[in-house]
């Protein structure tokens, strides 16, 4: 317990009639970079407001850093860190201003702090122009720093690396292995797979408001089956055969190859199974199971078996 | 609570519309001295220029400041979506809300007294400071002239606080900044025109902006009942606006 920075039980909302969470519970342990993966509209953005206390929750609880949310806001705010969606600056203020306001509603926070995010974030050559003068990078950066203001012990990072070019998305990966470094929690959301599979250990999936699956990088990846692609000109034929094959879990039809599923292991014995059939078999690819196929497969119900 | 506030003032300080609304008023009680040139004619003195200007402040040109900068500090802080940020600071919902209640009592009774300094400032500089402070065809002294003058101006901070609460109350439930200003500007100008038609004055916030005639009836022994009901609409309207608040999602 005394190791978890953040542990959400039981969480529901609703927006009207739609329900937008359903049951979502998970841990983030200290130092962790937790990767919370989903498509557009999972529910992503709504979770991270309801554990800033930006959006109450109709059900659940919240515990940061031992304290409740709910009872306890301003302890349980005190160390956090935000980007919410794209940072939101007063663009008629200077970045220097902007962070002056986040600084004066914390206590015991020096105004020499202010230069040394803005130099984490390398913006100090920049620190006195309006932030209405900024590029969409720039503003992305602005925010990250304005998150550290405050030396959080956990910070949310809604989409990082939105609207980021390559050099942009390199240096806020080595920022937030950084921040890693330093025994900073980290609660990450991102459409870009790679990046996630890049700095996260702990990863959740949501998918219409419920959590499909979540673990640690390795154990997500690790699993018990294997994956192959099967290239034969039966395709249909082979998809039928394989139906009440015990050791294959999975069988989707895509346009040239079939996906497969099977036990780790298995391979030989799928081999043999389809030349017994007659089956035309061409050739058999095995597949990583990389963190986006595993994604993909989770969240999207893109097959057709 | 107080960086809260010291906030709004650094937001203020940098906000262009407010040096604009600085300049007008300059230009208000620059106003009838042209015109004094113009038809060469010259009632006032020193003493009694700030009062000459004290109705058209509180009832016109103070309110719709005020109109704009509660929709601004309300509504279009939430759209832009850094009212957001102050939340998930470590300060209550509760501070949030007062914070910019206290503040804006701050910048009323500062632009009140600026008036006054300005209205004492421009007509002595122009017509002398006087022999006599005359008011409604009454002489009074100078002291009390004086008096007078400050307790306007200042107790007018307190209807101009209430209506600023409604208009909070409005800038909270209302999703779009030129709506609310538009919303409050309508109930405005509306009950202005209301209650110069018929006589149903004690229930309009509007009636209480020149605080004159109340403080020349309690010059003159009444009681300060009528501050009693500004002082509960105002409350009304911020345990409202709190009520929501406290309530809302913010999800911009
Ligand atoms: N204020 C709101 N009112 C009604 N519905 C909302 C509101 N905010 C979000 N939703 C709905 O909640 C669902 C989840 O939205 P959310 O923004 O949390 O998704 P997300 O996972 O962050 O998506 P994205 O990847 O596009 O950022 C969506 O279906 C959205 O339409
Ligand atoms: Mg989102």
């Amino acid at each position: 317990m005394g190791n978890t920075v953040l542990e959400i039980s039981q969480v529901e909302k609703s927006f009207g009639k739609h329900k937008v969470l359903h049951n979502v519970s998970l841990k983030v342990v200290k130092g962790q970079v937790f990767g919370f993966l989903g498509p557009n509209g999972a529910g992503k953005t709504t979770l991270i407001r309801v554990i800033l206390g930006l959006i109450r929750p109709d059900k659940g609880t919240i515990h940061i850093d031992g304290f409740n949310l709910q009872t306890n806001f301003r302890q349980a705010i005190e160390h956090v860190g935000a980007v919410v969606e794209t940072p939101k600056f007063y663009p008629h203020l200077s970045a220097y201003q902007n962070l002056l306001l986040v600084r004066n509603l914390h206590r015991n926070l020096p105004k020499s702090r202010i230069p040394e995010v803005l130099e984490i974030a390398g913006l100090s050559a920049r620190a006195h122009d309006k932030v209405g003068t900024y590029s969409l990078g720039m503003k992305q950066r602005l925010g990250i720093a304005r998150a550290l203001l405050n030396y959080p012990k956990l910070v949310f990072l809604d989409e990082p690396m939105n609207g980021l070019d390559p050099q942009g998305i390199i240096e806020v990966r080595s920022l937030i292995h950084q921040l890693q470094h330093q025994g900073i929690s980290l609660f990450i959301t991102s459409h870009l797979l790679h990046e996630v599979e890049q700095v996260c250990d702990q990863i959740a999936i949501i998918k219409n408001g419920s959590i499909l699956t979540q673990g640690s990088l390795t154990e997500l990846l690790r699993s018990d089956l294997e994956v192959v692609e099967i290239y034969t000109k039966d395709l249909l034929e082979t998809h039928h055969a394989l139906a009440d094959v015990a050791f294959v879990h999975k069988c989707t039809i895509t346009p040239s190859f079939l996906l497969v599923e099977l036990d780790r292991g298995s391979t030989e014995q799928l081999i043999r199974f389809l030349v017994k059939r007659n089956l035309h078999l061409q050739y058999l690819i095995p597949r990583k199971h990389s963190l986006e196929e595993f994604f993909m497969e989770l969240a999207y119900e893109g097959s057709i078996s | 609570m107080i960086g809260l506030i010291k906030n709004e003032w650094l937001k203020l300080f940098n906000n262009k519309k407010f040096y604009w609304f600085l300049l007008l008023l300059l230009i208000i009680y620059l106003f009838p001295v042209f015109m004094t040139f113009v038809v060469r004619m010259s009632t006032f003195n020193g003493q009694v220029y700030p009062l000459t200007l004290f109705g058209v402040i509180t009832s016109l040109v103070m309110p719709l400041f005020l109109i704009v900068l509660v929709a601004e500090i309300v509504t279009e802080d939430y759209l832009s979506g850094n009212l957001s940020l102050t939340i998930i600071q470590p300060v209550t919902r509760v501070q949030v809300l007062t914070a910019k209640v206290f503040f804006l009592f701050q910048v009323i009774l500062f632009l009140l007294l600026l008036c006054l300094l300005l209205g004492y400032g421009v007509g002595t500089f122009i017509y002398g400071w006087g022999s006599e402070f005359m008011l409604r065809g009454k002489t009074y002294s100078q002291l009390t002239g004086i008096q007078l003058t400050v307790m306007s101006y200042v107790s007018a901070s307190l209807p101009l606080l209430a209506f600023s609460l409604l208009n909070m109350f409005i800038a909270i439930i209302v999703p779009s900044a030129a709506a609310v200003v538009g919303i409050s500007a309508g109930i405005f100008f509306f009950s202005t025109i209301i209650s110069l038609l018929v006589d149903i004055g004690p229930i309009l916030i509007n009636t209480y902006f020149n605080t004159l005639p109340f403080i020349l009836d309690y010059y003159s022994g009444q009681s300060l009942a009528p501050g009693l009901f500004v002082i509960s609409f105002g409350l009304i309207f911020y345990l409202l606006t709190l009520f929501i608040f406290i309530r809302k999602d913010m999800v911009l």
